[in-house]
């Protein structure tokens, strides 16, 4: 396969480590401005380098663009690869491109612009600190745009969800598009529909895009009742009419 | 092509080429991109996006780089800039923000203007770009920020001094530039308060023409505090270009920079 790779940021030796790793044959042309930061990406890789404006239609001549199955724009530059991407993909009609994102917001404008892939690296960086620090609250995890999923994250800590049954939970979300696993503390998954969830255990809940915001409001209800249930028998009311 | 070329005593003459320059004096098929970096609240932006859409006889766009994550400036001028968010969140993103923004536009002309304009209209954007239609210069500073109008004090006779060509330039920080396209590929960008002085001496040292107009425009508001690194980085821009020019030696920059720095503390 050919594969083009367009400028030079902190992630682009990574890329192009990824792609001589997955096709130890393809041709990796490199494109930078800078015929030494060019020269030393591509060697790196037993790539080609083109040196010159990544915007500049000499440049994309020089690389032969038009006939390359991939191409990712991945430059310090979310204008710059954006541009780039929307060049390869409606002028060169590149069948496969993908576009770095640096500042996450900038995802929706390089879709709209024509990236068939979009990769955002600081979009984990938010989830995995959400889900370090916040126990006991659903963070949503990062998934690629492609996969066309919602996935959830809870880890059990505080009494809220303790002693809750998974079997509890999917009967809750009944008629809603969204399922539940659970798993223990040891990384086991929990297939007793009985089984109570402890300090440490996780529940995952996957939902087509854009559906999982309401199954994961329907849980966040369940618990909520549970809890005043809980509130409502220590304090030696009955729960019940 | 901007600016016309003199129609007689020219070898070849390109009839073509001096059409299309004519036209280019008239601004008839000239793009000018209007880059507004925006850093916390939207400020004056709406007042600059009026004023801009009030221009006449060239095409113009706007294009609008907010340096965060917040999406609630990009939904409020929709439909009347382009938006990108700055690549880089490190702050002071001011250089990324520019560049950015250059390279997300279109226009034969980038004009910067600070997104906290007092007083906007769309002449005196015209008189900023219209030495460049008129082939007179590459690149025209105009303004001032009254938040580096000290420091600019101070450092303008160091700017004189290693860059003689610069020295008519009385507001060299001012954040009002407009540059012909080809004059922004000579900047080896600095990513943060440094960019404005970046943009100048790099114009200049390619031998680009630079020149400043007068006219009103400044930032809005009391003068804001100037930080120790600001002025560094801003500092620093002409200084590491001197010294690789060979105008000044490193114990000479060194002087200067404790000579400024001391004052600011």
């Amino acid at each position: 396969m050919r594969h083009i790779v367009v400028g030079s940021s902190h992630y682009t030796p990574l890329i192009l480590a990824a792609l001589r790793e997955i096709d130890p044959a393809g041709i990796i042309i490199v494109i930078d401005r800078s015929m030494e930061t060019a020269e030393m990406l591509a060697s790196s890789i037993g790539g080609k380098p083109v040196v010159g404006d990544p915007m500049d239609p000499r440049t994309h001549e020089k690389a032969e663009i038009e006939k390359t199955d991939i191409l990712i724009a991945s430059s310090d530059s979310d204008a710059m690869n954006i541009r780039i991407s929307e060049t390869a993909k409606k002028s060169y009609r590149v069948p496969i491109v993908i576009t770095l994102i640096n500042n996450p917001a900038n995802q929706e404008e390089a879709i709209a612009r024509g990236s068939d892939y979009v990769i955002s690296p600081a979009s984990p960086l938010q989830s995995h600190i959400k889900a370090i620090i916040s126990t006991d609250k659903w963070v949503k995890a990062t998934t690629p745009e492609f996969f066309g999923i919602d996935l959830y994250l809870y880890r059990v800590v505080k009494t809220s969800a303790i002693g809750i049954t998974i079997s509890q939970i999917r009967e809750e979300l009944s008629g809603y598009d969204a399922y539940v696993i659970g798993m223990t503390k040891a990384g086991a998954i929990i297939r007793d529909p009985l089984y109570e969830l402890r300090e440490g255990d996780v529940i995952a809940l996957v939902a087509p895009r854009g559906m999982g915001e309401a199954a994961v409001e329907k849980i966040r209800s369940l618990l909520a009742r549970i809890q005043r249930i809980r509130a409502e028998m220590e304090s030696g009311r009955s729960a019940y009419p | 092509m901007i600016g016309a070329p003199p129609l007689w005593g020219s070898e070849a003459l390109d009839l073509n080429a001096y059409f299309q320059s004519l036209l280019t004096i008239l601004g008839l098929g000239v793009l000018i991109s209007i880059v507004v970096p925006v850093l916390g609240s939207a400020g004056r932006l709406g007042d600059i996006l009026k004023a801009a859409s009030r221009i006449r006889g060239v095409d113009v766009e706007n294009i609008v780089v907010i340096g965060s994550m917040d999406r609630s400036i990009a939904n409020r001028i929709r439909g009347r800039a382009r938006v990108i968010h700055q690549s880089m969140l490190r702050y002071p993103g001011r250089g990324i923000a520019m560049r950015d923004g250059y390279l997300y536009s279109d226009g034969d002309v980038i004009i910067y203007l600070d997104s906290n304009t007092d007083r906007i209209s769309p002449q005196s954007i015209e008189v900023l770009y219209r030495p460049i239609l008129d082939g007179e210069l590459d690149l025209v500073k105009a303004g001032f920020s009254r938040r580096f109008s000290e420091l600019e004090e101070r450092l303008r006779p160091h700017i004189a001094r290693t860059y003689p060509g610069l020295s008519s330039i009385e507001h060299p920080l001012s954040p009002y530039t407009a540059a012909r396209r080809k004059t922004l590929e000579a900047v080896s960008w600095e990513q943060g308060w440094g960019a404005d002085m970046a943009i100048l001496l790099d114009a200049h040292r390619s031998g680009y023409r630079v020149g400043e107009v007068r006219i009103d425009l400044k930032d809005r508001g009391r003068q804001a505090k100037l930080y120790r690194e600001t002025a560094q980085e801003i500092l620093w821009a002409l200084l590491k270009r001197a010294i690789t020019d060979k105008k000044i030696g490193e114990e000479e920059a060194s002087r200067i920079e404790q000579d400024i720095l001391g004052v600011i503390g």
